[in-house]
Formats: C-alpha cells, structure tokens, sequence
C-alpha cells in the first residue's frame, strides 16, 4: 500500500468512533436493543463525568440516539445505537483493518 | 509495528468484551424465579380445584371451576407478565438494564411443541398413551422448544441448563428409571409428575444461570482497567 493511500485511509478514520471508552460504548450497543447509563458504568468502569461527556458526544453526532422515560417517580434514560452510528462503526473497523491487514 | 499490534489488542479486547456483556445479558436470570413460582401456586390451586370440582353433583358445576380456573390461569400469567415489565429492572437495578434483540417465535415452532407437549398430555388423560411414554414425549418436546426459545429470546444459559434437565429426565424415563409420583393409580399423576420436573428444572437453572451470571461480571470487571485507563483523560 502506497503511504498516500495510508494517509487517504487515516485521513477518512473517523475521529468520534476512534477512541477506546466511545468504541466500547458502540460495541455494547451493537449487540444490544438498548442500554442504560449504569449497565455502561457497571461494564466500562469509567466515571460518571467521563461517561456522560462520551454519550453527550455519540449523541451530538448522531451516532446514538436517547430515550428518556419515568419509571414511577424515577427518571430513567437509555440510549440505542443509530443506523449511523452501526454504519460507522463497521467502516471504522474496515478502515483499521486495511491499516493493518491480518 | 508497535502500533498495528496496539491496534490488535484493542480489537481483541474490545471483542472480549463484547462477548462477555453479551453473555453477561443473557444470563440474568432472577425474573424467571417468579415465573416458576406462579407455576407452583397454580399447580397447588388445580390440584385442589380438582377435588372441589366433585363437590356438588350438578352437570354445570365442573364446567363453572374449569371456567374460574381458566381466567385464573390467564390472568395470574398476564399479570405477572405485567408487572415484570413494569419493575422488572429492580432485579438488576445495581448493575444496569441491557435489553438484547429479541427474535420472534414462529408459529411453527409454538404450533410443534403444543401439539406434542400438550397432545401427550391428553392422550395420557385419556388413558391412550402409558403415562410413561407422554411423560418422555412432553420432556422432550420441552426440553427441545425450551432451546429454541433461548437461542432466539437470547436466554441462552438458563435455557440450555433447563433443557438439558428435561432432556435428561426424559431419556431416564425412558430407560425405565422409577420417578416419583408416576405410577400412582389416580388421575393427577401425569400432571403433577410433569410440574414437579418443570419447576425444579426451572429453579435449579435460574440459580446456575444467575451464578454464572455472577462469574462473567467479574470477568467484565477485571477487564475495566481498559475503560478505566480513560478516566482521567479529557475528552477531545
């Protein structure tokens, strides 16, 4: 692979998905119909800030999408992957691998 | 060099834990305790229902406990079903709610298993097939619906431990292996044989499920340093 075809491939990685607490998150939703914020806390073990400004991110880009309901008095909010989001993720991954082929 | 093997492990990791979480929910287990609970008071409530049913020697009486019983039945499941969904979460309120993609049950399936489970049941009641056999017929088909049903409600873990329980009972009775409460000469002994396996198949998978659910958040936990390495960084 030619370093311009390298760089053209980096250059197209997107940004957003191409860090580890965010692309932990988009693998967890990948697999699932919806989570919480807690289950995200329990799996990723990362604070409550941290996590907070990540989603706020996934979500500002659209790459997730938030639901927010009362159970009881409770407020409750889970978040679901979009169909971007899933899109992005899988052509992250495609990007990664022609980086560095098996 | 260094870099593509980063950028492997981090593949590697984040698959594990996809994995992990996805075995993680599929293993929780608790609400089917309730579940199996029901399946007791009911079949406490008809076998008594049986006895009351000859209490008064009128054609419409019978008819009247098998209509109560029925309403019953539908709605202590409905009910149940309901508040499940409702405060469900409670279970596992410390750790979170995942909810997996669930696949719809064709009516194929729904149609194979009550035509099996439920016609050895009456041919047994009808004294046309030896309690025995119906029992072996009714395990098996349980035990094979019970794996399809967690393969496609992704309840993998308390499915396979519970079908391979029925599955189990099933070729045991078949090998002419004495069970309780089989071979009394009265009317009930296929119901209740059938219940008392159920329901212990159901707890004793609930609770293995839920140990082994118990294991896999620990693993998911030992692999938090991956997460928790981004705590202190500020988000770009």
């Amino acid at each position: 692979m030619s370093s311009k075809q390298v760089n053209q491939i980096h250059n197209s990685i997107n940004r957003v998905v191409h860090e580890p607490v965010r692309l932990a998150i988009l693998k967890i939703m990948t697999s699932a119909k919806q989570v919480d914020f807690n289950f995200l806390l329990t799996t990723l073990g990362v604070t409550k800030g941290n996590l907070a400004t990540h989603i706020n991110k996934l979500e500002t880009t659209g790459f997730i999408e938030v639901k927010k309901q009362f159970r009881g008095k409770m407020p409750h909010t889970s978040y679901k992957i979009t169909r971007t989001g899933r899109r992005q993720f899988q052509k992250y991954w495609e990007n990664m691998k022609e980086l560095a082929p098996e | 060099m260094a870099n593509d093997i980063d950028k492997e492990k981090k593949k590697v990791e984040l698959e594990n834990l996809g994995r992990l979480v996805d075995r993680y929910a599929q293993s929780r287990s608790l609400e089917l305790l309730i579940w199996f609970g029901l399946i007791v008071m009911n079949t406490i409530l008809i076998w008594e229902s049986g006895r009351l049913m000859f209490w008064k020697m009128t054609w419409w009486w019978p008819w009247v406990i098998m209509i109560l019983i029925g309403v019953w039945f539908f709605l202590s499941f409905w009910l149940v079903f309901k508040v499940l969904k409702r405060y469900g979460y409670i279970f596992y309120k410390k750790e979170g709610q995942i909810e997996l993609e669930k696949e719809k049950i064709p009516i194929w399936a729904w149609g194979a298993y009550l035509i099996t489970g439920l016609g050895a049941t009456f041919l047994s009641a009808f004294n046309i097939m030896p309690v025995r056999w119906a029992l072996v017929v009714f395990l098996t088909s349980v035990g094979i619906f019970v794996l399809y049903v967690g393969k496609k409600h992704k309840e993998k873990p308390s499915a396979v431990v519970f079908a391979g329980l029925a599955l189990t009972e099933a070729a045991a009775t078949a090998a002419g292996v004495p069970t309780p409460f089989m071979n009394k000469d009265w009317a009930y002994s296929f119901f209740l044989a059938s219940m008392i396996y159920l329901v212990g198949a159901g707890i004793l998978a609930a609770v293995v499920a839920h140990i082994y659910n118990r294991v896999i958040l620990r693993k998911i936990k030992e692999l938090r340093p991956f997460g928790e390495q981004q705590a202190s960084k500020s988000d770009s």
